[in-house]
């Protein structure tokens, strides 16, 4: 006896053929839509301010000054110091975190009792507000009665109480030591549900063969969990790259500009000195590095993902 | 079964526990300290060496947060906030996220660079078009200005979240559902959604906490304190020092507390949803 099949009506072959054109394109438009209205149109908005010297919200017509904001951008020694500690800030705060959390996750692959409080442990630091962790670290850090400094003074490891957050050479270490703290959870999470999704079989297989645990994990573990791999250091990147609040809260870009990333630079120039135009130019500036990286991550991986 | 001798043992526990415990110290132990600072008598934090315990007499100390600080009012902000851009997002992220791993077409990886862009944008380079923007629509000091700009953040990184777990899907069964006559809007209504609930469930839980944890936006298009959502009203505590350290630490614990319990809920659900998935796979 035949099956009954339930959908297809009279018009169903027409619909299969218009269908499969259009749908991905209704499906999303409302997302790019939105994502142009709310970000790629305020971008837009800044190139045209950048052009500005503008002391207020509202450049005025009488404002434009052409190349000005960039010419100052590209002889200002700051813009040098910028980078550098964008650099510096962003490159430390993935490999840590990237690191940290693939550690973490191999940790808590392994099968014991107890290793759901384990992962729930690890996680905290992710769940926990921005504002929060800045202000619990602001009290850490405090050079008289900071728990880090009595950890330190406990087990002899400095003479003197050390002023973190003021300090030239220790500042950026402490912001980045607050940001990998915040993120490696997420990390540990992304690669957890990574290492759990690969095939026993595939290691079973590599045993056969005599792999040890060393060669399973370069030959088995490290290939499949690859693209989870990828995009979590893509997210690092990205963050990385637009951090601004934790770093605002804890120092404000100090001391001495040695905190002071991309993001807080920009901030600092808009809102503290109201130079609105240069802060624009440097936004630009910023968002065409920021692009040029991405791109060549988005083809490496579109290329892998053909192959 | 293998079975477990002496040197075993020593070995899980110098490669795998003790790790472990470092792992969990360093993970909780701000949040524990947190806790010690805010439950301690008043002036008992400016003394050395410091308590590492918390005073258990104190708990009245969120009695004076609550009476001193407007805090009840700026978690409803918040509260309200967040909630609505993980909706949002959610309800972009899925078919956009659907179609970008399903079909292939043309302008699929434009698309795809273009919210990845997106996400490149800091705040700050955004923020005074933005303002301009919003004040031109009169949305400055409502919940819909903070909602919209929040979600233009958190809803690419749910379509990217997604897209990576529709990719894992194998498409057999749903090529399958197609060939008897199914609709593509019932293969995602039927079969591939209800596997990709934990994903889902990722997506709404980073939007909510990426909402909650807002600060730059909040701060510039909600300045009316009425309107002020809890970063920005804690944030203005550093700023004036004003305010007794155990009265930051218990707001912050209290700020933290829904986000972090929220988590670790969700988060339980969610591996083990994605374990059974993986191995249906």
């Amino acid at each position: 006896m035949p099956r009954k099949r339930p959908f297809p009506s009279k018009n169903s072959r027409v619909q299969k053929r218009i269908w499969p054109q259009f749908l991905p394109y209704i499906l999303t438009t409302p997302i790019i839509l939105f994502t142009v209205v709310f970000v790629l149109y305020p971008m837009f908005q800044s190139v045209i301010i950048s052009f500005y010297d503008s002391r207020s919200l509202l450049p005025q017509a009488n404002d434009y000054a052409g190349l000005k904001n960039y010419v100052w951008l590209f002889t200002s020694p700051s813009t040098l110091i910028t980078l550098r500690v964008t650099l510096f800030y962003v490159v430390g705060t993935v490999i840590c975190s990237v690191s940290l959390g693939l550690v973490a996750a191999l940790l808590l692959n392994v099968p014991y009792r107890g290793r759901g409080l384990a992962r729930a442990a690890i996680t905290v630091p992710w769940g926990t507000p921005l504002v929060a962790s800045a202000l619990i670290w602001f009290w850490m850090f405090d050079p008289q009665y900071g728990v880090i400094n009595y950890f330190l003074y406990l087990l002899h490891l400095t003479p003197q109480s050390i002023q973190w957050l003021i300090t030239p050479q220790w500042a950026l270490l402490s912001v980045i030591l607050v940001d990998v703290w915040r993120i490696f959870p997420f990390g540990a999470i992304v690669l957890l549900t990574a290492l759990q999704a690969v095939p026993a079989n595939l290691y079973d297989a590599a045993a056969v063969d005599g792999a040890g645990s060393l060669s399973k994990f370069f030959h088995v573990t490290l290939p499949s969990i690859r693209p989870s791999l990828a995009i979590t250091m893509l997210l690092y990147t990205i963050w990385g790259m637009k951090r601004f609040d934790t770093i605002w809260v804890l120092t404000q870009g100090g001391p001495l500009d040695n905190t002071s990333v991309m993001a807080v630079q920009i901030y600092r120039e808009a809102f503290r000195n109201f130079r609105i135009g240069r802060a624009s130019a440097l936004a630009v500036v910023g968002t065409i590095l920021s692009l040029i990286i991405t791109f060549f991550y988005f083809r490496k991986e579109l290329n892998h993902e053909k192959a | 079964m293998k079975k477990h001798s002496g040197k075993g043992i020593a070995i899980r526990l110098y490669s795998i526990y003790l790790p472990t415990l470092i792992f969990i110290l360093f993970a909780v132990f701000p949040a524990y300290w947190m806790l010690v600072s805010s439950l301690q008598r008043e002036g008992n934090l400016y003394i050395w060496p410091p308590r590492i315990m918390p005073d258990f007499t104190q708990f009245h100390v969120f009695q004076r947060l609550f009476t001193t600080q407007p805090i009840a009012l700026w978690l409803k902000n918040s509260l309200i906030i967040s909630l609505g851009v993980a909706c949002l997002s959610v309800l972009f992220a899925i078919p956009a996220a659907y179609a970008f791993s399903r079909f292939r077409f043309r302008g699929s990886s434009v698309m795809q660079l273009l919210l990845l862009l997106s996400q490149m944008v800091p705040s700050t380079v955004i923020i005074v078009p933005l303002f301009i923007l919003f004040r031109n629509w009169h949305l400055l000091n409502t919940y819909a200005s903070l909602i919209l700009a929040d979600t233009a953040i958190t809803a690419p990184i749910t379509v990217w979240i997604l897209k990576v777990f529709f990719d894992t899907i194998p498409t057999e069964i749903e090529e399958a559902a197609l060939i008897d006559g199914c609709t593509p809007w019932n293969v995602l209504r039927y079969i591939t959604l209800p596997i990709a609930v934990p994903s889902v469930v990722t997506g709404f839980t980073l939007s909510f906490f990426e909402a909650w944890n807002e600060f730059a936006y909040a701060l510039t298009f909600a300045n009316d304190q009425q309107m002020w959502v809890t970063s920005v009203g804690m944030a203005s505590w550093i700023g004036w020092l004003t305010t007794p350290v155990e009265i930051m630490m218990s707001g912050a614990l209290f700020f933290a507390i829904p986000s972090v319990v929220l988590f670790l809920v969700l988060q339980r659900y969610l591996v083990s949803g994605l374990a059974a998935g993986a191995v249906k796979q």
